[in-house]
């Protein structure tokens, strides 16, 4: 029969579009910088609704930050606050390793990419980890479709992201991330994202959170 | 109440019809007097430091106060020890766990709500001689426990085994509102000197205030403000 061919579509094709789908929404996100400094991890993002954060506490040394759907990502956020609070209880303190919750979420994700009666999940994730120096911090992204990717001393994701990350390049100059304290690093950053917007006139709001080095126990808590 | 299943399922697994009450008594390790007492600016928590299995003691130097967390609250622990810490752990758990699944802070009287229903889960452990019986208080309010888990509310509270000799030496009219930070310290030295006449009182103390801040008085604090004693 003529036309039935059109409708059925092969599974690496179907992926493919579901890929596309999820990276163009992607791509269009509020975006987000996570970075590696001196005193600690610097989440800061552009966000225009105070009630759908896009940063949060997962453990001790562990934050989180994410882009995309908002329902979405709240939903692994819980699930991986779960965990992390169980491994803590059950095994100790020092046993929640970032990894570990990475693993889980990639194993979420991957799951419901390749569920095609579903829509394709349109997030990325950043979990984040403090370690005594800059050089041994953490920095995970969790993809849409289960992909992890490690990236040090920062990431860019979201609107005109590779814009960004020309612009900090370019900002920083012959420092090193590593060597800016909090108050510099939010400067530099926040002058980032403002500068590469393509209306520059327009209120930019952002949210910036931070993963204390200096502290004990809990250490994160929110600047904005 | 994200924990609060799993501890339920853990309690049931127990089979306590099978246990046996007089084994369990010998078993138990128990510690014994703690009090609250509230004045002017905020509220003392104190206890002994001694824990007992039987007739021996096991320990002369044990913490029976615990602040909790979240900074608000501190908790005291009279009872068999095993479950009280289990107690703590799951309270703190689930403390920590809504803070950051909610993004907001749990009030007090959430906790002590909380502290409630955790302790009446451990209901059927009770009729073996399984006895736990915590104080939960924060800057303005004490909250005494029954073993069963009813809560009370007071200005001065006491539990524990040394609790009938105590109960002599604390001011049955306190009145909280003029009585200062040095009146009840004294009087918890005082009442904790007394309640050394059970044998499973031992002579360690231990004293926290919790005004703006939780601190644990220093033994030269302690000192210092009875004179010597």
């Amino acid at each position: 029969m003529p036309g039935r061919n059109n409708v059925y579509l092969h599974s690496t094709e179907e992926a493919a579009n579901r890929k596309n789908a999820a990276q163009e929404l992607l791509k269009n996100a509020p975006p987000l910088v996570v970075a590696s400094i001196k005193n600690g991890i610097l989440f800061v993002g552009e966000s225009y609704n105070v009630l759908l954060r896009k940063t949060a506490e997962i453990y001790d040394k562990i934050a989180f930050g994410a882009i995309g759907k908002y329902a979405e990502f709240n939903s692994l956020r819980k699930e991986i606050i779960y965990l992390a609070d169980t491994m803590g209880y059950r095994y100790a303190r020092q046993d929640v390793t970032t990894e570990r919750l990475v693993e889980h979420l990639a194993e979420q994700l991957q799951v419901a990419f390749n569920n095609f009666r579903q829509m394709p999940p349109m997030v990325a994730i950043i979990l984040a980890e403090i370690n005594e120096k800059p050089e041994h911090d953490k920095i995970f992204k969790v993809s849409f479709d289960g992909d992890i990717t490690s990236h040090h001393p920062y990431i860019v994701v979201g609107y005109n992201a590779e814009k960004i990350d020309k612009k900090i390049k370019k900002l920083l100059g012959d420092k090193k991330m590593s060597d800016l304290k909090h108050g510099a690093a939010i400067v530099l950053i926040k002058e980032a994202i403002i500068t590469s917007k393509d209306d520059s006139s327009e209120k930019t709001k952002l949210e910036i959170s931070f993963l204390s080095r200096n502290k004990t126990g809990r250490c994160f808590y929110r600047l904005k | 109440m994200y924990f609060l299943k799993e501890l339920k399922k853990y309690i049931d697994s127990l089979q306590v019809e099978k246990m046996d009450k007089d084994k369990m008594a010998k078993l138990a390790v128990k510690g014994t007097v703690i009090m609250a007492i509230k004045y002017n600016k905020g509220v003392l928590i104190a206890g002994d430091m001694r824990v007992t299995r039987g007739y021996d003691i096991l320990q002369e130097d044990f913490y029976k106060i615990y602040p909790i967390s979240g900074g608000k609250a501190v908790i005291a622990i009279a009872g068999v020890v095993a479950f009280a810490i289990k107690m703590i752990g799951i309270l703190n758990l689930e403390i920590e766990h809504f803070e950051k699944r909610e993004e907001t802070e749990l009030s007090f009287d959430a906790q002590a709500n909380l502290l409630s229903q955790i302790v009446s889960s451990f209901l059927p452990l009770v009729f073996n001689g399984i006895v736990v019986a915590p104080i939960l208080a924060s800057q303005d309010k004490i909250y005494g426990y029954d073993p069963l888990g009813a809560r009370y509310e007071r200005n001065i509270w006491i539990t524990g085994s040394g609790e009938s000799f105590a109960q002599g030496s604390l001011d049955d009219d306190w009145d909280p509102q003029s009585k200062t930070k040095n009146d009840a310290v004294k009087m918890a030295v005082k009442a904790l000197k007394k309640a050394q006449k059970n044998a499973g009182v031992g002579p360690g103390r231990v004293i926290y205030l919790i005004e703006n801040k939780i601190r644990k008085l220093t033994e030269e604090d302690i000192k210092n403000i009875t004179g010597g004693e």
